[in-house]
């Protein structure tokens, strides 16, 4: 076989210079797009615009009660992996009001916000520790996790603009088209980002709520998944006060809460 | 003259363009990687806590936290004396490839049945469970079979604490890995806490006193202390605590 002889095309010396340089400002406009793309989200509008309109709905509503049947992916021991299944029941009240209960075969527990303080209360125990807070739920959300490492149950959907947060970290986000969810008639969305892809259900029509939630944790072992089912939504029956305040029942013992030592705030950097 | 003069600046103009055209493209793609690596593909977000438990909740504002075992300071017991004699051959072993679990959810409740669960001091059995491991402790004989110890008793054995000093091929299976932090990791179960030695065994020592654990040893007994409630197993005491919005147990000396 012949070998092939390189292409050569006559250039004149003296264009050399300039084409050399054509071609640098080229490969350079080449790899500067690249990274302009990166740091836009895909985010389809059609997607966005319902994931807004949800997040307005809930974020603007004063007071609504939900239940959820929550599942999710868990290792045993031996690496089958099996579903645990726990219910929750939310009632918030803006600006500051919330109560959730957790309830499973073998725990139930609770959550109650005040406007004044965090009560956690293991019915299942007996005990119960109280934080002392104030502000808007979004505020007693955020003293929650960052000083106590607790994270409201279904968090996401009671802020106050839950739209911005649901996007902050989104990389694309896809309408997947109407489905069913328990027979209710829905939107299916879709959204990636860094370590985790997410899914939410919106219902058709005047109460934009979810109706599904899942989680795919994408970055651990063979991508473990949380599902929320939501039901009950009600945004007509009031929530007093006596909802959100914690009465200790008989033989109540309080104990502890843990609070996060101001060290591990140093993980705040780390990748994963 | 001229001449030296042209070709000297042909050469220096064709190099220096040469260099460019190589090195700026290159130049440019580094940074670009560069900037990826550092996350710079991503958009800027808020910086949330790295310290909810991510997967337990089904966050999304927690979804890049890191799922993070907390720092305690923690002190060994009062070390108890200990001799440890290598004890005789076993005369029946099977050792079956045990796990331990490494992140033990809180939240999600499924129930997790392990032989040492069982536990109950002082329960009498007329013969060994099937696989039983013999050791020697202290010049005292003790048989071990997946996290639960026993000692000959009247016309049989009962089932005592775990013996601090206590050495087995691996951690009984299920326990529980609980990072103490400093590099200190200690497999929780059955109320004992074990430590890998260098010869890639594992020993009981002595409970760590301010290590927080998810669960009570089995058999636990709850008591009281200056009005509050506590658990004692085995000399140590066990409070209650709020961890992550859950109930699970530090260590104190009582």
């Amino acid at each position: 076989m012949k070998d092939r002889k390189p292409l050569r095309i006559p250039v004149p010396a003296r264009l050399r210079p300039g084409l050399s340089l054509a071609a640098c400002v080229l490969a350079g406009l080449m790899v500067l797009p690249v990274r302009a793309a990166d740091d836009k989200p895909v985010i389809d509008p059609r997607a966005d615009e319902l994931l807004k309109r949800m997040g307005d709905y809930l974020g603007q509503a004063q007071f609504f009660s939900v239940n959820a049947e929550i599942w999710q992916d868990v290792d045993l021991s031996t690496g089958q992996r099996v579903q645990a299944d726990r219910t929750v029941s939310l009632q918030v009240r803006r600006p500051d009001r919330l109560h959730a209960e957790v309830h499973s075969t073998r725990r139930n527990r609770e959550l109650l916000y005040d406007g004044e303080a965090i009560t956690l209360f293991n019915r299942a125990e007996n005990f119960y520790g109280t934080v002392h807070t104030s502000g808007p739920l979004d505020d007693a959300m955020d003293v929650a996790s960052e000083r106590f490492g607790i994270s409201f149950p279904l968090e996401d959907f009671l802020r106050s603009d839950p739209h911005k947060d649901f996007l902050a970290k989104a990389a694309s986000g896809t309408d997947i088209g109407p489905v069913t969810v328990m027979g209710v008639p829905c939107e299916h969305l879709a959204f990636t980002q860094e370590n985790i892809d997410w899914q939410v259900w919106i219902e058709d029509g005047p109460m934009p709520v979810p109706r599904k939630f899942v989680i795919t944790y994408k970055d651990e072992p063979d991508a473990p998944q949380f599902t929320a089912i939501f039901s009950n939504w009600d945004f007509t029956t009031k929530l007093p006060d006596f909802v959100f305040k914690f009465e200790p029942p008989p033989g109540a013992a309080k104990i502890k809460v843990h609070e996060i030592r101001a060290e591990n705030q140093s993980h705040e950097t780390e990748g994963k | 003259m001229n001449e030296t003069i042209d070709f000297t600046r042909r050469m220096f103009f064709s190099k220096t363009v040469r260099h460019l055209a190589i090195g700026l493209p290159v130049l440019l793609a580094a940074l670009t990687l560069a900037g990826a690596d550092r996350g710079g593909g991503q958009r800027s977000a808020p910086a949330r806590s790295v310290v909810v438990d991510r997967s337990s909740h089904g966050s999304i504002r927690h979804a890049d936290t890191h799922i993070v075992q907390r720092p305690v300071e923690v002190r060994p017991e009062p070390a108890r004396p200990v001799e440890v004699h290598p004890g005789p051959a076993p005369r029946q072993v099977v050792a079956p490839r045990h796990e331990v679990v490494t992140h033990r959810d809180v939240e999600a409740d499924v129930h997790r049945p392990h032989f040492w669960n069982d536990f109950a001091f002082h329960r009498r059995l007329g013969a060994l469970p099937v696989g039983f491991l013999a050791l020697q402790i202290g010049g005292v004989p003790y048989y071990y079979n997946d996290g639960i110890y026993y000692q000959p008793a009247d016309n049989g054995y009962e089932e005592v604490y775990p013996p601090v000093g206590a050495e087995v091929p691996e951690p009984p299976d299920g326990a529980i890995e609980i990072d103490a932090g400093g590099g200190q990791v200690y497999y929780y179960a059955g109320g004992a806490f074990y430590e890998q030695q260098a010869d890639g065994g594992y020993a009981i020592v002595p409970t760590p006193i301010g290590v927080i654990v998810p669960e009570l040893p089995p058999g636990a007994v709850p008591i009281t202390i200056n009005g509050s409630v506590a658990y004692q197993f085995n000399g140590v005491d066990y409070e209650p605590v709020f961890v992550d919005g859950v109930t699970q147990y530090q260590t104190f000396a009582p």
